[in-house]
């Protein structure tokens, strides 16, 4: 299989079909992990109207392609599909879909966490939240998460 | 002479209000002359800029050519260098 890796999209993603392009053929590998991130529809005291993803167009892939290299020489996985939003994104909409599978489901449990745990650390996305506060639109910069780092301390 | 290509994401680049640029330098400049060079276009920058070797990897991050760098880089002519703050993606 040669399929594409990493897409990264201002489209909506498409759940089921995303998937199907890892589950199909679940004869041949066993077991597949999907993890799917999505927006959260309230973030705190004040309604999220939406959430805005940029990123560094190049850079962003070449880190992916690191991180997704780096887990298929860790585990032995059959197919790898990370694919990430940018954009704007509603309340409820998927950002992340990370997918794999293997032989036994050790390794796809292990594979998804390593790839989103790196993605958090490592691939340039920033996202900016929109909130509806005071009568008026504000928007703020998500800041990054200690517990993202420490994330990557068990690998 | 060189001349580098600087690129601002996310924060930087509204508090900048500037997502590109292009900087001649010396030859073989660092990022931290780079850093020196551009601190005093403004207050903004400055803010950013002055501190920028306390601040790194807490508030700042350093790519050249896509790759992540540190201030020691040593830059060479059409280097392509970003600043931007830690992610939030996922």
């Amino acid at each position: 299989m040669d399929n594409k890796q990493i897409i990264i999209t201002e489209k909506s993603l498409d759940l089921a079909e995303l998937n199907h392009q890892i589950q199909s053929g679940q004869g041949e590998h066993g077991a597949s992990v999907i993890f799917t991130g999505s927006v959260r529809i309230a973030d705190g005291e004040h309604g999220l109207v939406a959430m805005h993803l940029e990123h560094y167009p190049g850079m962003t892939e070449n880190e992916l392609k690191k991180i997704v290299d780096n887990t298929k020489s860790r585990w032995d996985l059959n197919k790898t599909l990370v694919v990430h939003r940018v954009g704007r994104l509603l309340p409820g909409e998927p950002i992340v879909f990370v997918g794999v599978s293997s032989l036994h489901r050790q390794s796809a449990f292990e594979a998804a966490q390593y790839i989103m745990d790196f993605l958090k650390h490592q691939a340039t996305f920033w996202k900016k939240e929109i909130y509806f506060k005071n009568g008026q639109n504000q928007a703020v910069w998500v800041s990054a998460k200690e517990s993202d780092n420490k994330a990557l301390e068990r690998w | 002479m060189i001349r580098i290509k600087v690129l601002f994401f996310a924060n930087f680049r509204e508090l900048l209000d500037c997502s590109s640029l292009s900087v001649e330098l010396d030859e073989s400049a660092s990022i931290g002359d780079l850093c020196d060079r551009i601190k005093d276009k403004g207050d903004s920058w400055f803010s950013l800029f002055a501190n920028v070797k306390s601040d790194l990897n807490s508030r700042v991050k350093i790519a050249v050519n896509q790759e992540m760098a540190t201030l020691e880089y040593s830059l060479k002519n059409d280097d392509e260098v970003a600043f931007f703050p830690p992610v939030t993606g996922g």
